[in-house]
């Protein structure tokens, strides 16, 4: 009897305390997680699905909404600027990513520590990550037109003028990717340096040994075990490539013509100076379904030349 | 004791749960609630916000002065709120919809028909107020009003004319033109003006500005009197080409690189690599204090059928989510009283609308010929119509006429490029 008493008040002692641990746990946990998660409940998770609830309807910003179903992707996908633009994207894209890749890894790989003033460098080739995209984009505005100072020197220079290269739609794109590396990169070439100084030295001391030039030692040796980073900045790249706006918008307002409209001053046009909410929000879906897509197929890919065990 | 202090500390995290729920109730209920509520500032006063399109710092000088001086004299405080002109509009429609607009907002001419679903109609204000319209110039009242209904009381008024650079003009010993020349006349002195990497004019597709070209040219319009829109018009299909052709044919105005129209023209008038611009009496401030040479103005060249040109002012309105529609008009009344717009004439930033004080203006300008020139050119001028869809038309002006001006496409083609995006009318 005893004895029951004894281990029945161990036993509702031992349930008292992780009880009461547990009580206190759950108390401060949401306490603590509650300010993060009402943000990303209003600022995330209700615009979203508001986005995709107002994608169904005809939603006007002035006026009563009305429900189209499936219209506004029917309507959008069958839209010949919206294939233009869709195209217009994917072709800065493909320009862009690589472009940014190579020239950023390019340049990290050269940035050893037996580079004198690689800070400096680094510093540098960081300024334009780091100045407002409108600062950099008005000042590219005046290299790039007639008379600017790229046409301004060939004059001088070798005496032939220089394309219009904002007011030619076959240029305008060409010029807003070779605007948006020199902007981009930097922040690239940050991570990649940063992962290339992480390379243990004892494994390019063992190439050297068993003779591996540099060459060799950079893809056999520095790649693989860079390849996570290399990932990582390939993926966000791809992203953020798929989102331009800025550039375009204030280089060239989207023209001429439609020769550099991007999804997104699309979503911009039909939401803002159109006012039609629910093709914008369409839209927006389509173009998170584009980004999924890439990025899901990215995830698969990795596998076959991503090393994560270093 | 350790009961007890279990107990305090289960108490204070009920309570730190308690603040944190309370917290993200009040950061939900900011994210709730947007519109203008009626704010004061400590001293009582009313708050007004007023959005206002500003371009550099001589202007927002200028338009903070009004802010100051009319909100002392209607007894609020008036926060000037700036964007550039070709984002205002954006903005304000955005703004207006969503219910979240500033009381006082400023309204261009040809897009009170864009704006006015948003404002509030001020003629039982007026009429409350028994405030006097007649002072004002008619065609700015006409061109505020939509449907009837008048949505802002007007500052200023004036005609599309031609800005030119005397200096360029005299170097090149081509005589400054007069009120009421001809196209014919302005292609000659053009091409004498282009020389040496300089060039005539400098290429607008702005609306209102090639709007203006085109009427003053041939009378071709895209907007019908009534403000209907007429995208397949030929008349102004053939402007549109004989402007083109200045750059492409006549090769009195450099290639055209795209981009914001109005910064790129003023840009490149104010650095003296084109001698002559079109804009309007608004510009005026801007064009002296940026310009580091003498500034004329004159009418917009006549073509044959042509000879008009437009003529398009502003405005400042309410909107209809304003709190205190009452102070924001005591605002209003101040914003356009006879001093401050007498001030803004006499400062160079406005052609007054109130027709008493546009002396003022003339006087500033200091430009001989100016008087000529502005009367000729009113005489001249049509209010240019409004549209609900005239921002659309715009930014597909300034992102197609490239293609035309650099001749890269017939301008007809062009037009039909753009007719095929906008909404039927």
């Amino acid at each position: 009897m005893a004895l029951m008493t004894r281990s029945a008040t161990a036993a509702k002692n031992n349930r008292a305390t992780p009880a009461g641990q547990q009580a206190r746990m759950s108390w401060w946990g949401p306490g603590f997680a509650l300010p993060h998660g009402a943000g990303l409940l209003f600022f995330t998770v209700v615009p979203i699905v508001a986005t995709l609830v107002i994608s169904f309807f005809n939603w006007p910003l002035l006026g009563t909404p009305s429900w189209v179903g499936t219209g506004n992707f029917a309507k959008i996908l069958t839209d010949p600027i919206f294939r233009r633009v869709v195209l217009n994207t994917l072709l800065f894209v493909v320009l862009y990513v690589p472009l940014n890749l190579v020239i950023s890894l390019g340049l990290a790989a050269w940035l050893t520590p037996r580079i004198k003033g690689r800070h400096i460098f680094r510093v540098i080739f960081f300024i334009p990550a780091i100045t407002p995209v409108v600062a950099n984009v008005v000042v590219w505005r005046l290299l790039y037109q007639p008379n600017g100072l790229i046409d301004a020197t060939l004059q001088t220079t070798v005496g032939v003028h220089a394309p219009n290269f904002l007011g030619d739609e076959h240029w305008a794109m060409l010029a807003i990717v070779a605007m948006s590396v020199w902007q981009g990169f930097g922040y690239n070439l940050l991570v990649f340096s940063a992962a290339l100084d992480a390379v243990p030295e004892q494994l390019l001391d063992a190439a050297r040994i068993d003779g591996a030039g540099p060459w060799t030692t950079f893809w056999r040796i520095k790649f693989p075990l860079i390849s996570p980073s290399v990932f990582f900045a390939t993926m966000l790249t791809l992203i953020t490539s798929f989102q331009v706006f800025i550039q375009p918008f204030i280089l060239t307002r989207g023209g001429p013509g439609d020769a550099t409209v991007s999804i997104v001053q699309y979503i911009y046009n039909q939401g803002f100076a159109l006012h039609k909410l629910g093709i914008a929000s369409a839209g927006a879906w389509v173009l998170f379904v584009i980004i999924l897509g890439v990025t899901a197929v990215q995830f698969l890919g990795q596998r076959r030349w991503v090393h994560y065990d270093a | 004791m350790r009961r007890k202090a279990r107990t305090t500390v289960r108490k204070s995290a009920r309570g730190t749960a308690l603040l944190a729920v309370a917290i993200a109730l009040a950061v939900s209920g900011i994210a709730a609630c947007g519109g203008s509520p009626a704010a004061t500032t400590a001293d009582g006063k009313t708050e007004l916000t007023w959005a206002m399109w500003v371009s550099g710092t001589e202007d927002t000088n200028a338009w903070q002065k009004v802010a100051d001086e009319a909100g002392a004299a209607a007894g609020v405080h008036i926060t000037l709120q700036g964007s550039t002109f070709s984002d205002h509009f954006t903005k304000m429609s955005t703004q207006l919809a969503a219910g979240d607009a500033p009381c006082l907002v400023a309204v261009q001419s040809l897009r009170t028909a864009q704006l006015k679903d948003g404002m509030l109609p001020l003629g039982d204000l007026v009429k409350s107020n028994n405030f006097d319209l007649s002072v004002f110039d008619k065609s700015m009242l006409d061109g505020l009003s939509a449907d009837g209904n008048l949505y802002a009381l007007p500052y200023d008024v004036g005609p599309v004319m031609m800005f030119y650079n005397k200096d360029m003009f005299a170097a090149a010993g081509v005589p400054e033109p007069k009120p009421g020349w001809t196209t014919a006349e302005f292609l000659e002195a053009a091409k004498k003006l282009t020389t040496g990497g300089k060039y005539g004019i400098a290429a607008n597709p702005n609306d209102l500005a090639i709007e203006s070209q085109v009427l003053a040219f041939n009378g071709g319009r895209v907007l019908t009197p009534a403000g209907k829109l007429d995208l397949g018009n030929a008349d102004f299909a053939s402007g549109l080409q004989w402007v083109s052709d200045l750059t492409n044919v006549q090769k009195v105005s450099p290639q055209f690189p795209g981009g914001d129209a109005l910064f790129y023209a003023a840009n490149q008038f104010y650095s003296s690599a084109v001698a002559m611009s079109v804009d309007g009496p608004w510009s005026l401030l801007d064009a002296k204090a940026k310009a580091r040479f003498n500034v004329g103005v004159t009418t917009l060249p006549a073509g044959p059928g042509g000879g008009k040109t437009y003529s398009a002012g502003s405005g400042w309105g309410i909107s209809k989510n304003c709190a205190t529609p009452d102070k924001a008009f005591a605002a209003l009344k101040e914003m356009t009283s006879a001093k401050i717009l007498g001030e803004l004439g006499s400062a160079g930033r406005a052609l007054p609308a109130r027709t008493a004080q546009q002396q003022l203006w003339i006087d500033h300008a200091n430009i001989p010929g100016v008087a000529d020139t502005l009367k000729a050119a009113s005489a001249d001028a049509v209010p240019i119509p409004s549209n609900p869809a005239s921002e659309q038309l715009g930014q597909l002006f300034n992102q197609y006429l490239v293609k035309a001006i650099n001749g890269q496409e017939p301008a007809a083609s062009v037009m039909t490029d753009i007719a095929a995006q906008m909404p039927p009318s």
